[in-house]
C-alpha cells in the first residue's frame, strides 16, 4: 500500500467529493445520500465535514484512502 | 415457543431505514413459528425492556439503534445499556445489534455477562440512501436492508455463530460482485460502503449455540387439500374428486 500524508489525503479526497457533487443534479447536492453513524449528509455535507476535519470528515478520509489503497500517514 | 424480541426506534431519518429493515425480520420470525415481541420507537426504553424480560423469555433480540464503543441507546437517544451497566439484561439471548462500533466494547461486555452469541458492527454502520425513493424502494438502501436481513434469518433459522456470520460477509461479497461493472459514482461509493460494513462486521459468543427454530404446526391450504385427499382415498378406496 502507497503512503500519503493527511493533507494530501485531504485534498485528494475533496477532489473526489467536489467531483462526485458536480455529477449530481442541483437538487441532489444537498439530499442525504450517505449515513455514517446513524446521521445523514449530503454530499455538500461531505466536503463540509471534510474540510473542518470534524471526526466525521476524518473518517471520510481514511474511509475514502482505504478504498483507494492508501494508508494516511 | 421461541420469542423473537425486534427493538427499533424510528425517530430519526436514519433510524427509518434501521426500524424499516428489521420489520422485515417480523413476518420471518411469524413465518418460522416464532412469537414476536415488536418494540417500536416510544416503547425502546431500558425500563419497557426490562418489564417485556421479566414477563416474557426472549431466545434472540435484534436490535436497532444508535451506538458507540460502550453504549447503546433506543427512544430520542436514551441509553438502553453500557458497557458494564445494564447490559447483564442481554444475558441467555442471542442477538444481533444494527449499530455503530458496538462491537468494539459493549458486544464483548454482553458475552462477559453470559449473553449466547451476538453479531454486529466494530466500526460505525454506514449505508447509502437515495431519497428519490421511498425506504422501502430505495436502491441505494436495498443491499444494507439485504445484509440486515440475510443474518436475521439466518439466526431464525438456527445458525450457529460462524455460519451466521459468513451469511453477512458472502451477503456483502454477492452485492460488491454484482455492482461491480457500476460507473456511476454513487454505485462506487455504495461498493465502497458495504466493503467498509463487511470488514466491521464481528460475531461474539458460543460458537457451537443456537436457536432451535419451532415446528409450525398449521398446515398451508395446499398441505391440508392434500391430507384430505390421501383421507378420502383410504375411507374409500377412490381418488378424491378434484374440486
Amino acid at each position: 500500500m502507497s503512503q500519503l500524508s493527511f493533507s494530501d489525503a485531504k485534498k485528494l479526497t475533496l477532489d473526489r467529493l467536489r467531483q462526485w457533487l458536480n455529477s449530481l443534479p442541483e437538487s441532489e447536492k444537498y439530499r442525504p445520500r450517505k449515513i455514517i453513524d446513524f446521521k445523514s449528509y449530503s454530499v455538500n455535507d461531505m466536503i463540509v465535514e471534510v474540510e473542518k476535519e470534524s471526526e466525521t470528515g476524518k473518517k471520510i478520509v481514511f474511509d475514502e484512502m482505504k478504498q483507494l489503497g492508501y494508508v494516511v500517514t | 415457543m421461541p420469542t423473537a424480541l425486534f427493538f427499533r426506534p424510528n425517530k430519526d431519518f436514519a433510524m427509518q431505514y434501521a426500524s424499516s429493515w428489521l420489520s422485515y425480520g417480523i413476518p420471518e420470525a411469524t413465518k418460522r413459528g416464532y412469537k414476536v415481541i415488536d418494540m417500536i420507537n416510544e416503547a425502546t426504553t431500558i425500563e419497557q425492556l426490562k418489564m417485556v424480560m421479566s414477563q416474557e423469555k426472549i431466545d434472540v433480540a435484534f436490535m436497532a439503534g444508535h451506538g458507540n464503543a460502550d453504549v447503546f441507546t433506543g427512544y430520542e437517544q436514551q441509553i438502553v445499556f453500557q458497557t458494564c451497566t445494564g447490559d447483564e439484561v442481554m444475558s441467555g439471548i442471542i442477538s444481533h445489534f444494527l449499530s455503530c462500533s458496538v462491537g468494539q466494547r459493549l458486544l464483548p461486555d454482553i458475552i462477559t455477562k453470559k449473553g449466547i452469541y451476538t453479531v454486529g458492527y466494530q466500526v460505525d454502520f454506514e449505508f447509502m440512501v437515495n431519497t428519490n425513493y421511498s425506504i422501502e424502494k430505495d436502491p441505494y438502501a436495498e443491499p444494507f436492508r439485504d445484509l440486515t436481513l440475510t443474518i436475521i434469518k439466518k439466526i431464525l433459522d438456527g445458525a450457529k455463530l460462524k455460519e451466521v456470520w459468513d451469511a453477512g460477509i458472502a451477503k456483502c461479497n454477492e452485492w460488491i460482485a454484482k455492482l461491480w461493472t457500476r460507473t456511476e459514482t454513487d454505485w462506487a461509493e455504495v461498493i465502497a460502503t458495504l466493503a467498509h460494513d463487511r470488514d466491521g462486521l464481528i460475531a461474539l459468543g458460543d460458537k457451537e449455540a443456537y436457536i432451535t427454530p419451532p415446528r409450525k404446526m398449521a398446515a398451508g391450504i395446499p398441505q391440508l387439500l392434500l391430507l384430505g385427499g390421501v383421507f378420502y382415498l383410504l375411507m374409500t378406496g377412490r381418488p378424491a374428486p378434484s374440486i
